[in-house]
């Protein structure tokens, strides 16, 4: 792994590299797992049915009764409340499981074995997360004995594995919990995980990892440079995991206020001159997938006649740019009145953009725009972008629901939250209250395209590729699989000798 | 000491980006959380305040407590000090051992095809960074030949490649230094004298030049702990080690102040000692030192 987790309480950390570990320590309600059986998405997890009002306001879960946290401790519907109040509460500090949450209510629990999740406002996008890590329930022995700060660093569940040491900065070791007996119906077998033990070795350098998995110290390695992976593709000996993703694919987000890009045709120009098909050709070949939609294909109400709106042509660009008023002028640069038509494109340092920036900047170049790159390392550049004084940023969102909608393109997250693109249409916003009010997806989707279309015509966002959760692996590893996004599900996994 | 708390304080402060808004980064937060975290971590304070505060902690013993793991800052440094060390240590010895032979024997067969190749070397050490070094040594040694490992755990044989690409360096530092005194060591009457008594060059070497010579290595060894500690943290990083120079990487990308500051005054204090032994060491070797 590339990144050092914060903390191993999935209701507490923000980082995917907890979530990597945290999913195989602790198990979900429910499972999402499409695609591994025909017309069935949702899978019993430690919840074996579950019913939801036709507000969306309430979640009612049937929970198994044979389930028992590592520490002993029976699963129950108070360990359902007690870790929901854990989230909440102010002291764990919750970063990505208090916004799954959602405008969580309080939680009823009727009998041992059903738990009523109750909201405030009407919460379609509940079972998604709920299916997510985040969420899953935390040993209410263990929240009591280490407190809401102390579970982060002894983190106990009821999942496939158990934790066994955190060296900090350095390693994770997880083992194979043997009464397990609740995995979802999906999976290739029951009882306890074929894997004995899994270490999760902290390495930040990419080269590092790579060289780690060519020399057999570690087996499976995450993030490597596209170079490598592609050269890992054609090396026997290694498994290349490309696991889709859902939510919103790399991106560059377009500032709507700032001039020149608060003209839409300046900005539909931008999206005529971009040629996605030769970026992905140029670095990331055989790896990822161009993208022309602002939502990922897997993730629920993806349109995908809408990827048919912008394509590459430069004609196209440059009258738009001509009826816009920007004419061709010295060095080839268009003006108007006398100013270039320059654009301020800053970059998140590291952030993998910095060639992709480099190619759009020749691209546009061609139809007589001038770009200006810089970079600022992350998180100044968050205020940089709060602030609007770019003309383009990055970006790329990961989420299991497309009410993501809401923190990126609302109105009210423009000077604090992700809504870099300084976007406001109160008619999105109204969309996706609506496609948020129910949680029957069949009635989601319309408004969720609807106003997915508002936001793609709008031109705000320049959609780049599609990013996978790439894993370079020993070939000894076998039937590894993965999430909805994109985490590696060890509980079937076997090392071939 | 007092100076390299005021300095690293105020460059910290003086960088921009607010760790509140960093900890809370993905959170969705409210501006008001944001306050309200500014405040809980002592943030809103004024500077001076702020600083007041710290040293006061400090004289006490008192590191204060990571912003991210919420764990004593002097708790996580002691878990990797220990790393660190032996890291340092084990470059001492490699360096030490490889720039003080090449050193001799350069001094002793000047001139030589031997002394040729030792000087080739030490330009070599000096010349190539360690982040490149280390990458090569992994390549030919973990990669094609598969005799170590790429990644350096806890045992000794994960202890080489690091300490050589560190310590290389440093090697060349002391090859060169140590055939320029044992050179003009040799050339100094005493030296004449002790041949004259009829002992071996070997003996004449170690016992009577050496001696002599060794003091200015023993400076410079003194001087470089802190390149070495800077060294430490590409090498750390490139060989996935845990140390104080990835604890470092840590928490300056995540602006943990106390972090911070912590690893930098125990670098301050580990400079100090060091040189400090240094000069202890002087009294050992050359006999007209005399202290107290």
């Amino acid at each position: 792994m590339w990144q050092s987790p914060e903390s191993l309480d999935p209701g507490t950390s923000g980082l995917i590299s907890s979530g990597y570990i945290s999913l195989n320590l602790f198990d979900p309600l429910i499972w999402h797992l499409p695609g591994m059986r025909q017309g069935q998405e949702y899978f019993p997890g430690l919840a074996l049915r579950w019913e939801v009002s036709g507000d969306a306001k309430r979640y009612t879960f049937h929970l198994r009764r044979d389930v028992k946290f590592h520490d002993g401790t029976p699963f129950t519907a108070e360990a359902v409340k007690a870790t929901l109040e854990h989230i909440v509460n102010p002291e764990t500090k919750s970063r990505s499981a208090i916004t799954a949450l959602g405008p969580y209510s309080h939680t009823e629990v009727t009998g041992d074995d059903v738990v009523t999740i109750v909201f405030k406002e009407p919460n379609g996008a509940f079972l998604n997360n709920v299916a997510t890590s985040g969420l899953s329930p935390i040993s209410p022995t263990a929240l009591k004995r280490y407190g809401h700060q102390g579970v982060s660093q002894h983190p106990v569940g009821t999942g496939p594995f158990k934790f066994q040491e955190w060296v900090l900065g350095n390693h994770v070791t997880i083992v194979a919990n043997p009464d397990y007996n609740w995995a979802p119906p999906v999976a290739h077998h029951q009882g306890s995980p074929h894997l004995a033990e899994i270490t999760f070795r902290i390495i930040p350098d990419a080269s590092t990892r790579f060289n780690a998995l060519r020399t057999g110290e570690v087996l499976i390695a995450e993030n490597l440079a596209p170079t490598d992976v592609q050269a890992l593709q054609h090396a026997s000996g290694y498994t290349v995991f490309a696991a889709p993703v859902t939510g919103m694919p790399y991106s560059i987000m377009v500032n709507a206020k700032r001039p020149p890009t608060d003209d839409l045709r300046v900005r539909q120009a931008l999206q005529f001159a971009t040629n996605q098909e030769a970026i992905i050709e140029a670095l990331y070949k055989g790896i990822y997938e161009p993208a022309h939609n602002i939502f990922l294909p897997g993730t629920l109400s993806y349109d995908p006649t809408l990827d048919k709106m912008y394509r590459y042509d430069a004609g196209r660009a440059k009258s738009l740019l001509e009826e816009a008023g920007w004419k061709i002028g010295a060095g080839g640069v268009r003006q108007k009145d006398g100013r270039p038509l320059r654009l301020v494109f800053i970059n998140i340092a590291n952030f993998g953009f910095d060639q992709i920036s480099q190619l759009l900047q020749a691209q546009w170049q061609d139809v007589g725009i001038q770009t200006d790159i810089s970079a600022q390392s992350f998180p100044t550049v968050a205020e940089t972008y709060n602030r609007g004084d770019h003309n383009l940023a990055d970006f790329f969102y990961y989420s299991v629901d497309p009410f993501l909608m809401r923190a990126l393109y609302a109105c009210d997250q423009v000077t604090h939250g992700f809504n870099w693109m300084h976007y406001c249409d109160p008619q999105v916003d109204a969309l996706v209250t609506k496609g948020n009010a129910t949680a029957d997806p069949s009635k989601r989707i319309a408004p969720f395209r609807q106003a997915v279309r508002r936001v793609m015509e709008a031109a705000v966002v320049i959609p780049i590729y599609q990013q996978r959760a790439v894993f370079d692996a020993s070939d000894r590893v076998q039937a590894l699989r993965f999430t909805v996004n994109g985490f590696p599900i060890y509980y079937d996994a076997t090392l071939r000798a | 000491m007092f100076g390299v708390t005021a300095l690293v304080f105020l460059i910290l402060h003086l960088i921009p980006g607010d760790p509140a808004q960093i900890m809370l980064f993905g959170t969705n937060a409210t501006p008001d959380q944001i306050v309200s975290l500014r405040r809980s971590l002592g943030l809103d304070r004024p500077l001076l305040v702020q600083y007041g505060d710290f040293v006061w902690r400090l004289v006490h013993g008192d590191l204060g407590v990571s912003f991210i793991s919420q764990r004593r800052v002097a708790e996580e440094i002691g878990l990797v000090f220990p790393a660190t060390a032996t890291l340092a240590l084990a470059t001492m010895v490699v360096a030490a051992t490889v720039g003080l032979g090449a050193g001799i024997i350069g001094a002793m067969y000047r001139g030589s095809w031997i002394d040729l190749a030792g000087t080739g070397f030490s330009v070599l050490g000096v010349a190539v960074p360690n982040f490149w070094l280390s990458v090569l040594l992994i390549l030919v040694f973990a990669v094609r030949l598969g005799w170590l490992p790429a990644l350096s755990e806890g045992g000794a044989r994960g202890l080489i490649l690091p300490s050589v690409s560190l310590g290389w360096g440093f090697s060349a530092i002391i090859t060169r230094l140590c055939r320029a005194n044992l050179l003009e060591a040799l050339g100094q009457p005493y030296v004449s004298t002790a041949y004259a008594k009829g002992l071996r060059a070997g003996a004449v070497v170690v016992r009577h030049a050496l001696k002599n010579a060794l003091i200015p290595v023993v400076t410079l060894l003194g001087l470089q702990v802190g390149n070495l500690l800077s060294g430490a943290v590409v090498v750390e990083t490139i060989f996935g080690r845990q140390g104080l120079g990835s604890l470092a990487v840590r928490a300056i990308q995540a602006k943990d102040f106390p972090m911070i500051q912590g690893v930098v005054l125990v670098v301050a204090l580990v400079y100090l000692l060091v040189n400090l032994a240094v000069d202890v060491a002087y009294a050992a070797l050359d006999p007209r030192v005399r202290y107290g």
